[in-house]
């Protein structure tokens, strides 16, 4: 305990100097700036924004992410209220109540409760985040290649089991970016594999082009195939920007729910923001005394899953610090992001970069601050980016994403694996396939095999070691559950109403 | 009344390409040489995850078949439109290395556009040549990477 908070001490000794505070301070406008264009989640925010930090110094470079990342949260959220296009799963409750307000003229409210819920979660989780990162690096000491294998495998089952719309779909886009983490040559042999012969695929494919692939250019791609036969309703902001003394009663209390619903579902290796902010939802339905109101504008279904989300947004942090799992497509980029300057999240990383660590994490405290100040006065400029018309938005997004591909290894190959993986994010698209399994599936998917290879060597070869250890065993068998459970559930009742609407954001 | 069951064909087409990728994976992985022990050898996982893709991509196939009145409806697409884009991303790629990065992402750009249905081509060409502009200073020059340089634009804005 004083251990932590002398190490946060040390953190916050770091990123308050000015040079941190400037460039946290870049990080939460760019995020935001970038995650309140429609079409741009969060994921994709932090995979176009990592050339900016390619010169930094990775201290600061991570306090940056940690700014972009929070930045974008709360941009997703203003496109969400205002247009209706939740740019990734977390706001997609959001997106109902708050644009049924929006609609009423009570945009700015949304907002608001929005803004303010997202610092009060964000600074709650995050304050929990910090002492709950300690105990799991005290868990993850504990686990040998054998119980990190299992890890993975539960983290697996339950992204593609609560991702999306089905879980055949799940596990497709899971199996496919799985496949994808194939392409190069193989780390303990170095045989390649699925090259097909080529020398520019022997170093696999990366995650940062995967995801700019699938989210900007898949997504573009469909937008650009659907656009017209749809449109779009935008709502200017109106009236009294402030939140009145009702909607303050109606709002705090969802805030504090949320952010106890959203930290420990977002911390667990289940992890994911998403179904706190259903849980949220359906709880302050519940609890209010007008639930006939949810549904068309109730602020506490905007307040409580929009804490919720942020909540869950700081618990994904605990696993990737920790165990170097990531729970979202969000953490996978960050994952990436580290192995870019050669860092592996994990016990080592706190020992060997506390000043990185705990300077990031006390980055996050100061983004939530700076955020809140820049979005409640400044709610009405990140509106103005949403009036951009439709054709140069969408023709900017490509032109950044090839940029952000291009830089990242200085080569056109890459671009040539982004237009591919652009075309099969549109296929993924229309066919109504998840795309974050795919990401989490790249990136975890060859450190799963490298650690049952190297369980299997500990054993000399014997397979029956991940049952044998008590922790593995019982992750497995935790992982198995929650595929077979569902499915047995599914066959007894009647089919449930199609969700496809969550598999993705609907323009 | 019997209901008429008939494909859905994305389902369809989702189904036998999960199906068709599995045998890629796998005929790759039959093609590695044997390592000592199947289980921590290079083709395991391989193997693993061709059968994964097999498995759901035949579920999916499975459930392709369904009664005619109760398919979702495909989403009608605009085909042409993606072709543009695909179109101007190609573009962008081969002219890269020749004209520049400037003049490239405003190929690109304008074909994008074009595919979201403005149709003012020479506002876009200067949007585009401006966009593409801010970003060579800004990345190329403000940040210290390397974007490629063509003859025609860039070395304008070259400071030195």
């Amino acid at each position: 305990m004083l251990e932590t908070l002398a190490a946060l001490s040390n953190g916050f000794a770091v990123a308050l100097t000015p040079y941190a505070l400037m460039w946290s301070a870049l990080g939460v406008t760019l995020g935001t700036a970038i995650g309140v264009l429609p079409g741009i989640g969060p994921a994709l925010t932090v995979a176009l924004l990592l050339p900016v930090t390619y010169q930094l110094d990775s201290t600061y470079a991570f306090i940056m992410f940690a700014g972009i990342y929070y930045g974008a949260m709360y941009g997703g959220s203003t496109t969400a209220i205002l247009l209706n296009t939740p740019g990734e799963s977390g706001s997609i409750i959001t997106a109902v109540d708050g644009h049924a307000m929006a609609r009423q003229g009570r945009g700015a409210q949304a907002l608001a409760t929005a803004a303010i819920g997202s610092f009060v979660a964000g600074t709650i989780a995050t304050a929990a985040l910090t002492f709950v990162a300690p105990l799991m690096v005290r868990l993850a000491l504990m686990f040998g290649p054998a119980e990190y294998f299992a890890l993975m495998v539960l983290a697996f089952t339950t992204i593609t089991s609560l991702f999306g719309s089905s879980v055949s779909r799940g596990f497709a886009s899971l199996l496919i970016g799985l496949a994808i983490g194939l392409v190069g040559l193989d780390l303990q042999t170095g045989q390649p594999r699925l090259t097909f012969g080529s020398i520019e695929l022997m170093d696999g494919i990366d995650t940062v082009v995967l995801a700019v692939g699938l989210f900007a250019i898949g997504e573009t791609l469909y937008l650009a195939a659907r656009h017209r036969f749809e449109r779009e309703e935008i709502y200017a902001l109106k009236g009294s920007l402030w939140m009145s003394r009702e909607d303050w009663a109606r709002s705090w209390k969802p805030w504090l729910r949320g952010t106890l619903l959203g930290f420990p579902i977002g911390a667990m290796p289940a992890g994911g923001s998403e179904i706190p902010t259903f849980m949220s939802y359906a709880l302050e339905k519940r609890l209010s005394k007008h639930p006939e109101q949810f549904g068309h504008g109730a602020i506490e279904a905007v307040a409580g899953p929009e804490a919720a989300n942020n909540a869950a947004v700081a618990g994904v942090l605990a696993p990737l610090l920790a165990f170097g799992l990531p729970t979202s497509a969000v953490a996978a980029i960050m994952l990436a992001a580290f192995q870019q300057y050669g860092l592996q999240p994990g016990p080592l990383l706190f020992e060997n970069n506390p000043q990185l660590v705990w300077g990031m994490i006390a980055s996050l405290y100061i983004a939530n601050v700076l955020l809140l100040m820049l979005n409640l006065p400044m709610a009405g400029v990140w509106v103005k980016l949403l009036l951009i018309p439709r054709p140069w938005l969408y023709a900017g997004i490509l032109v950044i994403s090839t940029l952000g591909t291009y830089t990242l290894n200085n080569n056109a190959t890459d671009l040539v694996i982004l237009w591919a993986i652009g075309l099969l994010g549109l296929g993924m698209r229309i066919t109504n396939v998840p795309v974050a399994p795919c990401i989490v599936g790249l990136i975890l998917g060859p450190l799963a095999e490298q650690q049952f290879r190297r369980a299997l060597v500990i054993s000399q070869g014997d397979p029956s070691v991940f049952l044998t250890h008590p922790i593995s065993a019982g992750l497995l068998t935790l992982a198995v559950l929650l595929v077979v459970l569902p499915a047995l559930h599914r066959r007894r009742t009647p089919k449930a109403a199609p969700t496809a609407a969550l598999a993705a954001p609907e323009a | 009344m019997r209901r008429a069951y008939t494909w859905h064909r994305p389902d369809l087409a989702l189904g036998s390409a999960l199906v068709v990728l599995a045998g890629v994976v796998a005929s790759s992985a039959a093609a590695l040489p044997r390592g000592a022990g199947f289980f921590a050898s290079a083709q395991f996982f391989p193997y693993l995850i061709a059968t994964g893709l097999a498995l759901v991509g035949l579920v999916i196939v499975r459930g392709a078949r369904q009664p005619e009145d109760s398919q979702e409806a495909v989403p009608r697409l605009d085909g042409w439109a993606v072709l543009l884009i695909a179109a101007g991303l190609v573009a962008e790629l081969v002219l890269l290395d020749t004209l520049g990065w400037i003049p490239a992402a405003t190929v690109l750009f304008a074909a994008a556009s074009r595919a979201f249905g403005e149709r003012r081509l020479w506002l876009d060409i200067l949007i585009g040549l401006a966009l593409a502009g801010v970003l060579f200073v800004g990345f190329d020059q403000g940040l210290g990477l390397d974007l490629p340089v063509g003859s025609l634009v860039e070395n304008w804005l070259d400071a030195d």
